[in-house]
């Protein structure tokens, strides 16, 4: 209650931190995607860059892994982050608990058990499918969304009750469909081979190196729709950090809103992890360095964390190229690594405002 | 039959690369050593983090697990040739490889004598070299001993994913082939790799106990593993029949593949 009106009564103030945080965003994401079109395994040159966006000319070579390999790389790991960081502030609102991602809906177990299906028995299951030259590049990221999509809409069924404890049910409903998958998973891989155990495991470690235009492009029209979708629901994220009761006095059908958050999470977010795998961590900590930046409102929250998201994945998916020369590091383990310290130092530094 | 299918297909594509390929890149520990071992290891430039023989691999680039290519370390290179074993991937950066202008090489993966000398053909074919190709796999065929199935001692292949996690090798694994072709019997019966219980062990009661030599070093010693409680019940423990086999050697199906057979059935004492 405080946190919602301090932030109405402060607007003026609050302006200030949020256009400074979103210049410093808006210079980080430049930096970040310059840098990541710039460098990497295979040498680009400024002339090619330039030549890119119509100027000059540039190495025809260069211009082929640009167009054809860092471009939708780079565009993935920007609309995976940006869909993370506006998925996890919503939950956190929503369950109104500081720990709430993506992940507590089933959204990375479902879409992992979708690629499980894939690579134990996707030889026999889609022989016909996946003969088709056209058609084998979109059954793993199909799977793997439908997975996340059936998981969440499980999690939204069973959780249903319109009863003040609907939260709550909803939580606990989603570690019991977590548990189911997570064990479906592990049945799978005890009967897969080494190699398909291997593949599956290689998959949930995360990374961009298989991003394809084919795949990327509807892919990134839903996590455009859904997270633009997500992001106009800040006025009854705002009403619900009053508490359930307060909201629903206010006009927010909270049942609704549930069941609207839930399957708008579910298609942004089953399409990231469709295109990238589970990457954990940035749900977490961009909303929460960001709150701590301009303050609980999610008019001003939810495009930061968009910004915020697309900076920091893309920045780990540079470091994840970059680090291991002449080869290439699982993105999820850089992100751990180096987003897990930063993310722990802002806690203590503010540890006084938790007691 | 994919296998099969995917050999002729890169036969066919082998074929048509007519001029000798100047910079290899080579994915797959065996696919590497066939290179080596057809003379073309000078020209390799770039290899995966699972190509460790021969020697020479230690001072080339390591692209990275052959699972888990990505497509720009590999371009970064300029290979002509790009050998990839059919098991690596994933399969979208092969995709993004072929869209970037390589053209790469399927080598069939299959774990039987007959799937060597396949892996041969198709990178011979590639190299334009496949005389030489004939010949490395007639004389790898003929150094394989004759022997009789379901005669020889009964062996286990055992590998551990922790100390105190025992696996065995079960029907259709390389273990299980190596096994065969060593003129073993697989006592292990179960189908792939699977965890193995205490009362498992003693069903299968192996007289011949085969660990790969990069098990050791994860199950903490040859000593750890034979003292393990569900190892520790076999026959072979309790004789002593014990024999560590090298991993690449034996298990990737690779031209080293007589050597290994041969030093096991040396030391077991049966007939080369």
């Amino acid at each position: 209650m405080t946190a919602a009106v301090a932030a109405a009564s402060s607007a003026p103030a609050r302006l200030g931190r949020v256009g400074r945080t979103a210049l410093l965003l808006a210079l980080a994401l430049f930096v970040s995607i310059v840098a990541n079109l710039r460098l990497g395994a295979v040498p680009i040159e400024w002339r090619d860059l330039l030549a890119l966006i119509g100027i000059g000319e540039g190495d025809p070579g260069a211009l082929t892994v640009l167009t054809g390999i860092r471009l939708p790389r780079l565009l993935a790991a920007l609309a995976v982050g940006a869909t993370l960081g506006v998925s996890g502030a919503a939950l956190q609102a929503l369950f109104r608990n500081p720990l709430a991602e993506p992940g507590l809906l089933g959204v990375s177990t479902g879409a992992a058990l979708g690629a499980a299906i894939w690579f134990v028995f996707g030889a026999g299951l889609f022989a016909g499918l996946a003969s088709l030259d056209l058609l084998r590049p979109f059954i793993l990221p199909l799977l793997s969304f439908a997975g996340a999509l059936a998981s969440v809409a499980l999690v939204l069924w069973l959780g249903r009750s319109g009863g003040p404890g609907a939260t709550v049910l909803m939580l606990l409903v989603g570690i019991g469909v977590n548990a189911i998958g997570a064990a479906l998973i592990g049945l799978a891989t005890y009967i897969s081979t080494d190699t398909e155990m291997r593949a599956l495991s290689m998959w949930m470690l995360g990374s961009f190196a298989q991003t394809e235009w084919a795949v990327l492009a509807p892919a990134l029209l839903l996590i455009a729709l859904a997270t633009t979708a997500l992001i106009r629901t800040h006025r009854a994220l705002d009403l619900l950090a009053l508490g359930e009761a307060p909201a629903r006095h206010l006009g927010i059908d909270t049942d609704r809103l549930r069941l609207k958050l839930g399957l708008l999470t579910a298609v942004a977010v089953g399409a990231a992890v469709s295109l990238s795998g589970v990457i954990g961590f940035v749900g977490l900590v961009v909303p929460h360095m960001l709150r701590m930046a301009v303050g609980p409102a999610h008019r001003a929250l939810l495009p930061l964390c968009a910004m915020g998201g697309a900076a920091l994945l893309a920045t780990a998916d540079l470091a994840a190229r970059l680090v291991a020369l002449p080869a290439e590091a699982p993105v999820g383990v850089i992100m751990a690594l180096v987003g897990a310290p930063v993310f722990l130092s802002m806690l203590i530094r503010t540890r006084r405002a938790w007691l | 039959m994919i296998a099969r299918l995917l050999a002729l297909l890169a036969l066919i594509l082998g074929a048509t690369a007519t001029h000798a390929a100047e910079r290899i890149v080579s994915v797959g520990s065996d696919v590497t050593e066939i290179v080596f071992a057809l003379g073309e290891g000078g020209k390799v430039v770039a290899v995966d983090d699972t190509s460790m023989y021969p020697a020479e691999t230690g001072k080339l680039p390591k692209l990275g697990y052959l699972r888990q290519l990505a497509p720009e370390p590999v371009l970064a290179q300029r290979p002509d040739l790009l050998l990839v074993s059919a098991g690596a991937g994933p399969e979208a950066v092969l995709r993004q490889l072929e869209r970037s202008g390589l053209k790469p090489v399927m080598v069939p993966d299959e774990a039987s004598a007959a799937g060597l000398a396949a892996k041969i053909r198709t990178i011979a074919a590639a190299l334009g070299k496949p005389a030489e190709g004939e010949k490395l796999a007639a004389s790898i065929i003929a150094r394989l001993p004759k022997t009789q199935p379901d005669k020889g001692p009964s062996m286990m292949l055992v590998l551990a994913s922790a100390p105190g996690r025992i696996m065995a090798a079960g029907q259709g694994t390389a273990g299980d082939s190596f096994i065969r072709l060593s003129g073993g019997r697989n006592s292990f019966t179960a189908e792939g790799y699977k965890p193995l219980s205490a009362e498992a062990a003693v069903v299968a009661a192996p007289e011949v106990l085969l660990i790969p030599s990069h098990v050791l070093g994860i199950a903490g010693g040859l000593e750890a593993l034979t003292k393990d409680p569900v190892l520790a019940r076999t026959p072979a423990v309790r004789n002593g029949r014990v024999f560590v086999v090298d991993s690449l050697m034996a298990l990737n199906f690779g031209p080293r593949l007589p050597e290994a057979v041969a030093k096991l059935r040396g030391g077991l004492g049966l007939a080369k």
